[in-house]
């Protein structure tokens, strides 16, 4: 049988709720009353996602017939292009990039790198927008919280803030 | 009444508000036109510029915004049939034909005039409600409002009914990450695994921004850098006579504007129910009540007037709920309950004693705003309509930039940028997955104070606590709603297999 990614993230739910089971059992009975009461109820629901994802994987050819709750919501939906594994991780990718340059360079240097790394390479914008976008964007951030709510933002391992 | 009324539109009253106003309304409109944005990422996105604004100022900002934002959220769905936001699905049914019909000035007029209607009477239903929820409100004591907050969870379960476990599991998850941190009663430190970061709780807008902005950019990346949410334009004329005509129509037809406006008060009221409900709802309602109802669906002005009235006119019912019990009616109004904290705003009943004045100026707030947002929208709406053609590498870096610096903000933790990144892959599995995103930050608003009223009640009446005249009502209609959703799952379910035999 083949793993399906909804079959994963309820695993991964699961997972999360299991933790918290680990990690409460040490606290006063107060204190893990309410976060208890939550966990059960949520690991219980995960196992019946799990286990409903993975029949729902094994007959996939009925799931495809079941018809559709709301047949007139679901004619208004638009058109989306596909989105395939590759394109998530790319985009995903892109997204631990930014965030690694601002823990490692900060805010500042991060937009700076970012903008006009990702507009030409991932959207194949000309040079003349990049470049408007980069300033506009760098500047509108720095006008509004440096100069004008007086903010610090992080600068990075290497501290590039003012 | 007067007098806090008068005390309210003094707040209002001023150029420093009504300016910032404008430019909100402005902002929401666009977060509304823009598939994918929508109001919650708009609030999140703009909570970081309130920081140090006086209090009425940063709460004027963001009301406004949020107020407006199924008004712009219309224009594409009724120009392109593409929906801006998710409750505008329901105007395009009957919007779309009326553009290919060569009426997408008469549509665009009705949604404006019905938008600003359904804001304004709204708001006057809030205001009349008000006077009438400060008895209901001092009634309530630790055991009621806990039961209430459960009772509103339940509605999460009603309206998840697609998948009953999917919507509950996205509550409860945002029910144990309201845990994280200090347990207010006894000290020890839940989930925070040695982190002092983790010590005072997470915050609902890193959350929100990962869940909603880093998720909904995630999924716009996936599909393409140059990937439009529309891949064509008609061409667009907006006739003044056309657009007067259906600004028109939705005072002809005012009693059907009335009863949609009230409905979707109401639906707004109750926790959980969301704008998705109020609009099908009062589609439906429009469709059964109307006289010669076959034109529906197939370019019926009525149609777009019955959905966009409740549209927003459920802003004002959700705000109710929010301001008297600190409790949001939407996931909307928990993001903007989480500003009014930053603010210094603690929702609950005491803003009903002893902060009215700021109460009846929100209710100012909604009424202009909603006037303001559709005034302005009559000169631009097709062009505002062209902003569903944004590219993605345009939209995404700098919703990405605000988004991070948002997070950052909120306590100038650098862990919170990356906790709103997770959240964003956390989100965006969700939306794959269908899971629900609303149920897990109400989840996440109300687990704290379900805990500490539950604590409250537990202290003071025992486990008795739940045998209390109204906490015991209110558990009946838990167990009632439920029972019913179950029901009509197992219902379906059968419907379903009948069929597929």
């Amino acid at each position: 049988m083949k793993a399906r990614g909804g079959t994963l993230f309820a695993v991964a739910l699961l997972v999360i709720f299991a933790g918290g089971l680990y990690l409460c059992r040490e606290w006063s009975i107060k204190a893990r009353l309410f976060p208890l009461l939550i966990i059960l109820a949520g690991t219980a629901l995960s196992v019946w996602l799990v286990i409903s994802e993975i029949i729902g994987a094994r007959s996939p050819e009925k799931r495809k017939d079941k018809p559709k709750r709301d047949e007139l919501k679901a004619a208004f939906k638009p058109a989306k292009q596909k989105i395939t594994p590759r394109s998530e991780a790319i985009m995903m990718l892109w997204v631990v990039g930014f965030l690694g340059m601002i823990l490692v360079f900060g805010f500042w240097v991060a937009i700076a790198l970012f903008i006009p790394l990702f507009m030409p390479l991932f959207g194949r914008e000309n040079w003349k927008i990049v470049a408007f976008y980069t300033t506009g964007i760098w500047l509108a951030i720095y006008l509004t919280f440096a100069i004008g709510m007086k903010v610090s933002l992080y600068g990075g391992i290497f501290g590039l803030s003012w | 009444m007067i007098e806090g009324m008068l005390s309210g539109l003094h707040l209002v009253m001023n150029w420093q508000v009504l300016g910032l106003m404008l430019f909100a309304t402005f902002l929401g409109n666009f977060f509304g036109a823009v598939p994918g944005l929508g109001g919650n990422l708009g609030l999140a996105l703009l909570i970081p510029f309130v920081f140090g604004m006086e209090p009425f100022l940063g709460l004027a900002f963001l009301l406004a915004m949020h107020s407006v934002v199924h008004t712009g959220g219309s224009i594409p769905g009724i120009l392109f049939g593409i929906p801006g936001t998710g409750p505008t699905v329901a105007t395009i049914i009957d919007g779309y034909p009326m553009t290919k019909q060569g009426r997408g000035g008469e549509a665009m007029g009705a949604q404006l005039a019905a938008s600003a209607l359904g804001g304004i009477i709204g708001a006057a239903v809030l205001a009349l409600l008000i006077p009438a929820m400060r008895p209901i409100a001092m009634a309530f004591g630790s055991a009621e409002v806990f039961m209430l907050i459960v009772f509103g969870l339940t509605f999460i379960v009603v309206v998840s009914r697609e998948s009953i476990p999917k919507g509950l599991t996205a509550a409860l998850l945002g029910l144990l990450l309201g845990t994280v941190g200090l347990d207010p009663h006894t000290g020890v430190g839940r989930f925070t695994f040695d982190q002092l970061w983790l010590w005072d709780g997470l915050h609902i807008i890193p959350i929100v921004l990962g869940i909603f902005a880093f998720a909904e950019m995630i999924e716009l990346g996936a599909r393409g850098g140059g990937a439009r949410i529309a891949e064509s334009a008609t061409e667009l004329r907006m006739r003044w006579s056309q657009l007067w005509e259906g600004t028109k129509a939705v005072f002809r037809e005012w009693w059907l504007s009335l009863r949609t406006a009230i409905i979707g008060t109401f639906i707004g009221i109750i926790p959980g129910l969301g704008g998705d409900a109020a609009t099908w709802i009062c589609y439906g309602h429009a469709v059964q009540t109307c006289k010669n109802s076959e034109n529906f669906g197939k370019g019926d002005i009525r149609g777009v007037i019955g959905v966009e009235t409740a549209n927003n006119s459920k802003e004002g019912g959700s705000l109710l709920p929010t301001l008297v019990f600190g409790i949001p009616g939407s996931s909307g109004m928990a993001i903007l309950m989480g500003a009014f904290l930053i603010l210094g705003i603690v929702p609950g009943p005491k803003m009903i004693t002893e902060h009215l004045d700021l109460v009846w100026g929100m209710v100012w707030v909604m009424v202009i705003a909603n006037i303001i947002g559709a005034v302005s929208l009559y000169p631009l709406c097709g062009y505002m309509g062209k902003l569903a053609f944004l590219r993605a590498s345009l939209l995404i870096p700098p919703i990405m930039v605000l988004a991070a610096v948002g997070a950052f903000l909120i306590r100038s933790h650098w862990q919170y940028v990356v906790l709103a990144v997770l959240f964003g892959f956390l989100g965006y599995g969700m939306k794959k997955w269908k899971y629900p995103r609303a149920p897990l930050i109400l989840g996440f608003i109300l687990g704290p104070l379900a805990e500490d009223y539950l604590h409250k009640s537990l202290g003071v009446w025992g486990i008795a606590f739940l045998l209390r005249p109204i906490v015991f009502i209110l558990l009946i209609m838990v167990i009632l709603s439920l029972g019913y959703s179950i029901w009509h799952a197992y219902r379906e379910r059968q419907k379903e297999r009948r069929q597929t035999a």
